[in-house]
């Protein structure tokens, strides 16, 4: 009976990841159209979207506390979660500064020469 | 992420609160620490904590409700509880996707008549706070609480994947990425003027970005592993001095 517990709450963490994607995703295709842009059918389902998966972070708040629960010593998470945010954060300022300073410029400058580039970008 | 780990952090406290309540104590605090945050804000606009919408009182409404949630299933043998007729109904599955699917129909509904008659207030109830979201929240949860699957290679793999969850927010999230989405025209190509292919585009491109940062999350967990054992080491020894 445990396990068949922890499949559920692993199924509601992949849920929840699901979710949170889908509410900044979505929020980006808004942010780059604008909502007066939105036909009423699509609106529609905009708000829908949001309605199902605006609870991502409530369920992963409470996936973790269920584990939490009658645990005495959270060190072990606070580590895990603290060194995951480490690890990303550093590889990413890393990629950064080597890779992204140099990139924009090669793709601005393909776009810049392409006959569909409107605005040449990163020259 | 600051919250959840200032929860994390919290927890052995509250589990020591939480403790020392009987079953009946541990509800009426939750209910009451509910009605404070989620229920006034939303039906009294005018409450004065409406504006923050504290996210830290939030998590901790939840962490209560999952003590509750706990005590009430490990009460399942209780004579008194038994003979409740809430408590029954409670326990079944079907209540609980009917409240799914009410709180999102109702929560999309709001929104869209909103946008008619009111268009400041269409996300009015679209609040981590508000009263439908947390329902569905509660909903959700119990759905997938006591959900089964038999097949082992299955089984495996949701673990496998479930465990990079973490990262995958992470790594879409990083100011690496957020800040040239736009740049990179990413979301150019979604067809809102047809709705189907909308709700295609926008679904295939969450999958496109769960399994790119489930590999990412593989990586990131080889990497950080050795730092999170040499984390809790120090942490440990820290303590024992």
């Amino acid at each position: 009976m445990n396990q068949k517990r922890l499949i559920g709450l692993d199924m509601l963490k992949i849920y929840a990841t699901m979710m949170v994607l889908f509410l900044h995703i979505d929020s980006f295709v808004m942010s780059q159209f604008g909502e007066s842009s939105y036909p009423g059918t699509t609106l529609l389902l905009y708000f829908f979207m949001e309605a199902i998966a605006y609870p991502a972070i409530h369920l992963f708040v409470m996936a973790g506390s269920w584990f939490m629960i009658d645990k005495v010593n959270p060190l072990k998470q606070i580590s895990k979660i603290w060194s995951q945010t480490w690890i990303v954060t550093m590889v990413g300022l890393i990629a950064s500064i080597a890779i992204f300073k140099q990139l924009p410029s090669i793709v601005g400058g393909y776009r810049a020469y392409s006959r569909f580039s409107v605005v040449p970008t990163g020259l | 992420m600051t919250e959840y780990i200032i929860l994390v952090m919290l927890s052995p406290f509250l589990n020591k609160g939480m403790k020392c309540l009987s079953d009946k104590e541990l509800i009426t605090v939750t209910v009451i620490f509910g009605c404070a945050v989620s229920v006034f804000p939303t039906l009294l606009p005018m409450f004065p904590w409406y504006q923050d919408e504290s996210e830290m009182a939030n998590f901790i409404l939840l962490y209560l409700i999952i003590g509750c949630i706990k005590r009430l299933r490990s009460s399942k043998g209780n004579a008194t509880l038994i003979k409740n007729k809430i408590f029954v109904i409670i326990q079944r599955k079907p209540f609980w996707i009917i409240m799914w699917v009410l709180s999102v129909l109702l929560l999309g509904a709001s929104a869209f008549v909103l946008h008619r008659i009111a268009p400041a207030y269409e996300m009015y109830f679209y609040k981590y706070n508000g009263i439908l979201v947390m329902l569905e929240a509660i909903a959700v949860f119990m759905v997938f609480l006591d959900a089964d699957i038999y097949a082992e290679g299955i089984r495996n793999c949701i673990t496998w994947v479930a465990g990079s969850s973490l990262v995958v927010y992470l790594v879409h999230m990083h100011p690496l990425f957020k800040s040239r989405y736009k740049e990179w025209g990413l979301f150019e190509f979604v067809s809102i003027n047809s709705p189907a292919i909308y709700v295609m585009q926008i679904c295939l491109t969450v999958l496109f970005v769960f399994a790119i940062g489930t590999v990412t999350g593989k990586v990131v967990d080889f990497l950080a592993l050795p730092m999170s054992r040499k984390v809790q080491f120090v942490a440990t020894n820290i303590r024992k001095e």
